[in-house]
């Protein structure tokens, strides 16, 4: 009986050590080590990566990437909350309607972020359109920015924060709703009173889910930010292919894993206590 | 509509996809009145509840409370207020929390709190009042789900199997309390329930219900005693069916000698019940007939025996 | 309030589906600009004529079949043991392997892979590419497994086992066919995934391997590219059949 076990659990061990394990061990090392005169580490050992992450510098980059992580999360959950309302009570039609939420998440989430900057680019769908009937003259500058960049995050992590909600939506005793009617409340005033409060443990996943990943994003403003909107993930990628300083990227990783480990902490506990 | 009736339905039916849950649905309800809905599942008497609360509306029939048409308008607009059968306490609410949901829109924010607490004393869960819900047992949820209704001062207080939920034990003292508050407080009970023995013992009225229809209006005396069909006489208590009358298992008197117009039978077995027990017997015609008797009486099966009733017991009921 | 959640999930679905529709619809436009100008399929015709993409395409194709397929076979015997005995170690790493952001994923496996390289003589390559996505799908594919295994009763592989089979023996007659939707599911879970990714494919793709998305990213940064919206289409139309047969027999 163990023994079977044991054999089928060694392969997803091996690979899992090969493709995480011994990587991010390799960047803990690295980020300890100094920058090489052709690229590369040398081993002088070394803070100063660390220390140079407190830099107003990347300060600044490290607030923006929280910020625009932040702002995602709330659209998102504005957004997300009313859809997940209305799957929840769309009744025989429930997973029609969840598979329409999910679906383009899994096609692709690079050519999602073509299908923006196809509409928004100075020559794209939108400009085009609004300067052929006549409301603009020039162009307007949708892309390249912040705002572009929220908008990718929003569109691609929506789903994230849709299903948790539903799944809560879902469990709520519908007679807790008629219950609030019948003592008097109207229908808003039980979406406020009842509703959004039972539905917090949906509202902390979806956030979380949402988050986590907005905060690491790479592809969505490389293609969709400006040359002013570098998050964590552009500095990381930035720090290993162009800048060719391995242990400062090694660094700023790390100091990316240990906030969105935090978090996630965080949020089973919260998830914890409530059980 | 008599100026003693708090709540009035006429000719009400509702209907949903496959089959009319509620047909032609009338009756009225007297102020102060303990007023059950008696009927087995299906009967369409949570549905006639429902529609009385606001949570469906009827196809046909109009609903009257205190003098004003009411099944247009939504729960929230409707002066009665409804009692769950799982209760429905909002779990992230304190019991006063719960209790004090309804009044929060109405009254001014000094007067909640007594209200509160002199419905909680009136249903003896003032000391409870910080606990949540996920902290009471099934009694104490029921008593802050009536507490939480009364407060707000209903015309017609809605219960919609209220006891259900409750161990047996539980339920006869339950019983108990639930009729004292309803004469104490002098609210209107609307009470929906299967159970015969409930709503017996309970109530001023009964209608009973089957397949959507009221088959007969009466007090607990009337619908038991003088039923108005072989449903209601069969539903209301166990029923013998001697060469078409009916008889209830208490009017037969049982004897060892024969009697005038007595009519003989074979014991087929006994079930004790505690205080009473029920003889099995096999008449002559091969009807198949139960008697209440005393519980040391000690026939045995196989005995002839002779049955009798008087002819006040009788009940002549179509088919 | 029924009719204002109506009306706003209309208008919800369609923030998220008009812009895929609308690349569809313009990879049928006649002309190279935003402006419709009839009807056209000159573009999927220029598709097929692109080396280099049809190249990357296939080198897409390969690495997605190979590393679905290890990835499917280690997840599923990972998720069977698992679901007989937890492991804090390996569930612990699935999940930090799902958790982690991408770039992070990719940044250390090009760490890794060029340490590994200074005293194995290999570079980046197609291999390297298989074992970061079998490293990143593993996860998805347990997932997938084990909520499967979670509606199977053990009672029937030791029943099984009552009749004279080994474990290992129920396990392949049993336990697999119950479980054979999950793992065509997996599978096609693994392989949409592996298709689709740019972020740590191109850190670790080395000079010659190129992938579909790596063209794509290519293209889509230079601009104006109407061969990229016949490129999309056909991407998004096949793995979004993908995905729903996947559904389909995971629900089944």
């Amino acid at each position: 009986m163990k023994r079977v076990r044991t054999w089928f659990l060694a392969p997803s061990a091996l690979v899992l050590f090969v493709t995480l394990g011994a990587p991010l061990a390799i960047v803990c090392v690295y980020s300890v080590l100094t920058r090489g005169a052709y690229g590369g580490v040398e081993t002088p050992f070394t803070l100063e990566n660390y220390t140079r992450l407190w830099d107003p510098v990347y300060g600044l980059i490290l607030w923006r990437s929280l910020w625009i992580a932040a702002l995602a999360t709330a659209l998102c959950l504005a957004l997300g909350f009313p859809l997940a309302l209305f799957i929840a009570r769309s009744g025989s039609r429930k997973n029609l309607y969840l598979s329409l939420v999910i679906l383009p998440f899994w096609t692709s989430f690079l050519i999602r972020l073509y299908a923006w900057m196809f509409l928004l680019r100075d020559t794209g769908l939108v400009n085009t359109a609004l300067q052929a009937v006549g409301l603009i003259r020039e162009p307007l500058p949708m892309l390249y920015n912040d705002g572009a960049v929220i908008l990718g995050l929003v569109y691609g992590f929506l789903p994230f924060m849709v299903l948790p909600l539903y799944a809560t939506l879902e469990r709520l005793d519908p007679n807790l709703i008629e219950a609030a009617a019948d003592l008097g409340a109207r229908p808003l005033e039980t979406l406020w009173r009842v509703i959004l409060p039972l539905s917090a443990p949906g509202i902390r996943a979806g956030a979380i889910l949402v988050f986590v990943p907005c905060l690491g994003t790479y592809l969505t403003s490389d293609l969709l930010g400006g040359s002013k909107t570098i998050l964590i993930g552009n500095l990381v990628q930035n720090q290993f292919t162009a800048a060719r300083d391995w242990p400062f990227g090694a660094a700023a990783s790390l100091a990316l894993m240990a906030v969105a480990m935090a978090l996630l902490f965080a949020a089973r506990r919260a998830e914890e206590d409530l059980l | 509509m008599t100026s003693n009736s708090v709540l009035e339905l006429r000719r009400v039916s509702k209907r949903f996809a496959s089959h009319a849950a509620v047909s032609e649905v009338s009756f009225s309800v007297p102020r102060g009145a303990f007023f059950s809905l008696l009927g087995p599942s299906g009967c369409g008497k949570t549905t006639t509840l429902r529609l009385v609360a606001g949570f469906e509306a009827p196809d046909a029939g109009e609903i009257w409370l205190n003098g004003s048409r009411i099944d247009t308008l939504p729960p929230y607009r409707r002066n009665v207020n409804t009692v769950f059968q799982n209760y429905a306490l909002f779990p992230h609410l304190t019991v006063s929390g719960n209790v004090e949901f309804g009044l929060r829109r109405k009254s001014a924010k000094n007067g909640i709190a007594q209200r509160v607490e002199a419905v909680l004393e009136q249903v003896r869960m003032a000391d409870k009042k910080s606990r949540t819900p996920a902290q009471l047992s099934g009694g104490e949820r029921q008593r802050v789900a009536l507490a939480r209704s009364l407060v707000l001062e209903p015309d017609v207080l809605l219960l919609d199997e209220p006891l259900s939920a409750l161990d047996p034990q539980l339920r006869k003292q339950v019983r108990a309390e639930l009729k004292d508050l309803q004469r104490r407080v002098g609210v209107t009970f609307l009470f929906v329930t299967h159970d015969q023995e409930e709503a017996l013992s309970l109530s001023d009225s009964i209608a009973v219900m089957n397949g959507g229809r009221i088959q007969q209006i009466g007090t607990p005396e009337e619908v038991y005693r003088r039923p108005a069909t072989r449903f209601v006489a069969s539903f209301l208590g166990a029923m013998n069916w001697i060469d078409g009358i009916g008889l209830r298992p208490e009017a037969l008197r049982v004897s060892r000698e024969r009697e005038n117009g007595s009519h003989s039978a074979v014991v087929t077995g006994t079930t004790f019940l505690g205080p009473t027990m029920y003889l099995e017997t096999r008449l002559e015609n091969g009807e198949y007939c139960t008697a209440q008797i005393a519980a040391d009486a000690a026939f045995r099966p196989g005995e002839c025996v002779h049955l009798s009733w008087s002819a006040a017991d009788e009940l002549r009921l179509p088919e | 309030m029924k009719r204002g959640l109506a009306v706003y999930a209309v208008a919800a679905y369609a923030f998220l589906h008009a812009p895929l529709l609308i690349l569809a619809v313009f990879s049928l436009n006649a002309s190279r600009f935003t402006v419709w100008q009839g009807f056209s399929l000159r573009w999927y015709a220029a598709l097929a004529q692109d080396r280099e993409l049809i190249e990357s395409a296939l080198n897409s194709l390969i690495i997605a079949a190979v590393s679905a397929a290890l990835a499917t076979v280690i997840g599923t015997m990972a998720a069977y043991a698992l679901w007989k005995r937890g492991s804090a170690w390996i569930s612990g790493a699935l999940y930090l392997s799902l958790v982690t952001p991408e770039i992070i994923t990719g940044v250390s496996l090009l760490a890794f892979f060029q340490w590994v390289f200074r005293y194995l003589n290999l570079r980046l390559g197609m291999h390297t590419v298989i074992l970061a996505h079998v490293g990143f799908s593993l996860a998805y594919v347990v997932v997938v497994i084990l909520a499967r295994l979670r509606t199977f009763d053990p009672a029937l592989e030791e029943a099984a086992m009552d009749l004279g089979a080994t474990e290992l023996g129920a396990f392949r007659s049993v336990t697999i066919p119950y479980l054979a939707p999950a793992i065509a599911a997996a599978a096609m879970l693994a392989f949409t995934v592996s298709i689709d990714d740019y972020v740590i494919t191109s850190l670790v793709a080395g000079v010659d391997s190129q992938t579909l998305p790596m063209a794509i990213y290519a293209l889509a940064r230079r601009g104006v590219n109407p061969v990229l919206n016949a490129v999309s289409t056909m991407i998004v139309v096949g793995l979004g059949a993908l995905v729903l047969v996947s559904e389909r027999l995971r629900s089944s």
